[in-house]
């Protein structure tokens, strides 16, 4: 998974925050798991495993089963709102 | 209508400099080209004496208010508002050419003024700090702005808060304030100083009269306000006053929805919208009685400064 | 002359306007929706601070709409790259799609009514199916609509995403298949140029031009089209200074039959906004023009539907229908052409 485009620009608020994605022209109202995934995803494409197992560790939560589903649902509508999209280079993470 | 208006001086009048009416409102000068006369009394009774034609700024928007065609003229007759090459909309009867001209010039501004971020909304000044009243449909904004404006609050603007996204400042536009239905009669009983002018019946926002923007408001309509409170107020009639804290993300996002150019803005938008709501303490608020509404208003916390 | 014309001549002079004129030029400026991109040539000749107060902030906030639709065009481009380079079906970009990705000055506070693309005709077919299985949805419903865009047009009907609104124009052709002048995509894809920083093509320089000259003089209605003149100018003024362009101009336009075209564009950029155009070349060009009448014709014709004119009047009637018939004509063959017009006229000139 990468970041689509570059350009966003946030605006944080404690628990809600607002991004604006110059790309699509869209702001979006994030909570903060999801904000934290797509700022993990800024630093450069990641698997999608990687992503799940390096937010368990920061929100100090076993990566089982559960949490996988929840990262998955979270790029899932990410990915619907264009911030994210799918590599197929699978690139390194 | 063709050799009427091929007439020499006809064509002359048309093309003199001097022919219209110049006015100032805010940052915008207008100049309306109109052989109405009643559209010209009722702008000298909203707005004062024109501005002179050579001494006043280049004009922003140059409009006209016209006749319609001539073969309605005996029984129905029309009035045409037209913007340079654009004529917005379809014609009025011509006893409506005030609010026509009136939400004729809001098309010109909602669709030119881009350097603020325009939002849809009431913008009061009081000690130099600007409340907000985003409007949303039964909001009650027009109703509110003008009750506050008869209570001590300075006027900036009824229908737009222009936010010069450079300097963050709100501008004044004050201008008259259209009246619908109910609100008509509730202003008159609301303050004896309410200056309405004549009630325009069935227009397409149903009744219609204007509240004349207050001497004051006109006087100072070149100093700006420094945002302070964004309040988004419901009226629902017979209903307490509930006063409610909002979250800075839900006043961000309300007014990304509200404000005419938000999108087209794109990034200089966003960094406007955030510096806004970053600055103010965001409130919504129902209420149901005028007068309680207009005193709890007068009781928010000052904003820091 | 109108004070649009004279400010594209020569900015420089714009201190020396009154009030009035300013005025008038503003009127003019709006009425052609042209604010955004005088408002580029007043910056950069550096004339932002004569403009009077209160001009400035007008005319340069202007610029918002074109950013808006340049965004439009770069998203749409990249969601139609997605659809077709897995199919290895290149796309060339055309207009004003090419001018922005190309980086040209003349993108800046352009107008962009849509999206157009060209793709090679062979690859026509299977990039409709990759666009349909991609939800973009054809904008024509009406059948004899949708015949005439097949048949005779050099380009599908209109289409648009189901989520998006910009209208995107597929070509397989510069011109109509029924028109007199016939350019070759082949030879345009050949000299096509790979963008350093996108998947895309763009035409060459020579190329962008003389499309620029179809578009005002052969393909359209002239009327209105000040806009498409600017673009004429302002690409002969940007790529004219690419080494060897004036010396492979008047060949290309022979190759791709756009001699017509290319010498009305040189004529009128000249005559209306004083473009720098080497003198043997203008003498080169005028071999192609028409016959004496035709061209006396054109030449009072064209300057009175293309010069902004105030008091506000409509660019003359009488002369805007016949460059409009005009228009037609050289895109169809005469018995179509009524055919044509009749259906237009029966579904109540609805366009």
């Amino acid at each position: 998974m990468a970041v689509n485009g570059r350009g966003l620009r946030w605006a944080l608020w404690d628990g809600d925050n607002v991004v604006f994605h110059a790309e699509t022209g869209e702001t979006h109202l994030l909570s903060d798991l999801p904000t934290l995934v797509l700022r993990m995803l800024l630093a450069g494409p990641l698997r999608t495993s990687v992503v799940s197992e390096r937010s368990a560790h920061a929100c100090s939560v076993a990566n089982d089963s559960a949490w996988r589903q929840k990262i998955l649902a979270i790029l899932g509508r990410l990915e619907g709102l264009e911030l994210v999209e799918r590599r197929s280079d699978t690139a390194t993470g | 209508m063709n050799a009427a208006s091929r007439h020499p001086a006809r064509i002359a009048a048309r093309q003199a400099p001097g022919n219209g009416v110049r006015y100032r409102h805010g940052p915008f000068g207008i100049q309306v080209d109109t052989p109405l006369q009643e559209l010209r009394q009722l702008l000298a009774w909203c707005y004062g004496p024109p501005a002179r034609g050579d001494d006043s700024d280049i004009p922003r928007f140059h409009v006209r208010v016209i006749h319609g065609p001539l073969y309605r003229r005996p029984l129905f007759p029309q009035a045409l508002f037209k913007a340079d090459a654009d004529t917005p909309f379809a014609p009025f009867p011509r006893s409506h050419a005030f609010p026509l001209l009136e939400w004729g010039l809001n098309w010109c501004i909602a669709t030119r003024a881009h350097q603020y971020l325009m939002l849809h909304a009431g913008v009061l000044e009081r000690d130099g700090h600007a409340l907000i009243l985003p409007a949303v449909p039964g909001s009650g904004k027009s109703t509110l702005t003008a009750a506050l404006a008869l209570s001590g609050w300075r006027l900036l603007s009824d229908e737009f808060g222009l936010l010069d996204w450079r300097g963050g400042l709100l501008w004044p536009l004050p201008r008259a304030i259209p009246l619908k239905n109910r609100s008509i009669p509730v202003i008159r009983a609301f303050s004896p100083k309410a200056e309405l002018g004549p009630t325009f019946p069935k227009t397409r926002k149903g009744d219609v009269a204007h509240l004349r923007p207050p001497e004051d408001s006109r006087r100072r309509q070149h100093e700006p306000a420094r945002p302070g409170w964004i309040v988004f107020p419901r009226f629902v009639a017979g209903n307490p006053l509930v006063l409610t804290s909002l979250r800075h993300s839900t006043a961000f996002t309300r007014l990304s929805q509200n404000a005419f150019n938000y999108r087209l803005l794109g990034a200089t938008g966003f960094d406007a919208l955030q510096g806004l709501t970053r600055t103010c303490r965001c409130w919504s608020a129902q209420f149901g009685d005028l007068d309680a509404m207009v005193s709890a208003l007068e009781r928010l916390p000052h904003p820091q400064t | 002359m109108s004070l649009l014309l004279f400010t594209i001549r020569d900015p420089a002079a714009l201190s020396t306007l009154s009030r009035h004129q300013w005025n008038l030029l503003l009127r003019e400026s709006r009425s052609q929706r042209l604010c955004a991109r005088l408002s580029w040539i007043i910056e950069d000749r550096g004339q932002a601070a004569v403009c009077p107060p209160g001009v400035w902030p007008d005319l340069s906030a202007q610029r918002f709409f074109s950013e808006y639709k340049q965004a439009q065009i770069r998203l749409e481009l990249r969601k139609l790259q997605k659809a077709l380079g897995p199919l290895g079906i290149p796309i060339m970009l055309l207009k004003g799609a090419a001018y922005v990705h190309a980086g040209l000055r003349v993108a800046r506070g352009r107008d962009f009514a849509d999206l157009d693309i060209m793709l090679p005709r062979e690859r026509l077919e299977g990039a409709e199916t990759a666009l349909e299985r991609g939800n973009w949805i054809c904008e024509t419903k009406n059948r004899y609509d949708q015949r005439y865009y097949r048949r005779w047009t050099h380009e599908l009907p209109p289409l648009h995403h189901r989520t998006r609104s910009l209208e995107v124009d597929v070509h397989h052709a510069l011109l109509p298949l029924t028109g007199r002048l016939r350019p070759d995509p082949a030879l345009i894809w050949a000299a096509g140029r790979q963008l350093r920083d996108a998947p895309y093509v763009v035409p060459c320089p020579e190329d962008l031009l003389l499309h620029a000259a179809a578009q005002v003089f052969q393909d359209g209605e002239i009327a209105g089209q000040l806009g498409g003149l600017l673009d004429l100018h302002q690409l002969i003024g940007e790529l004219g200074t690419e080494p060897g362009f004036w010396d492979r101009l008047l060949p290309r336009a022979e190759a791709l039959q756009l001699c017509r075209p290319l010498y009305y564009g040189l004529r009128f950029t000249r005559s209306m906004l004083d473009t720098k155009i080497p003198a043997e070349i203008l003498r080169a060009a005028q071999a192609h023009g028409p016959g004496a009448l035709s061209n006396r014709v054109m030449g009072l014709l064209v300057p009175r539907v293309l010069e902004p004119r105030y008091p506000i009047r409509r660019p003359a009637r009488a002369a805007a229908w016949m460059l409009y018939l005009r228009a037609h004509w050289l895109r169809m063959p005469p018995g179509l052409l009524i055919l044509h017009l009749f259906r237009k006229a029966l579904r109540g000139g609805k366009d």
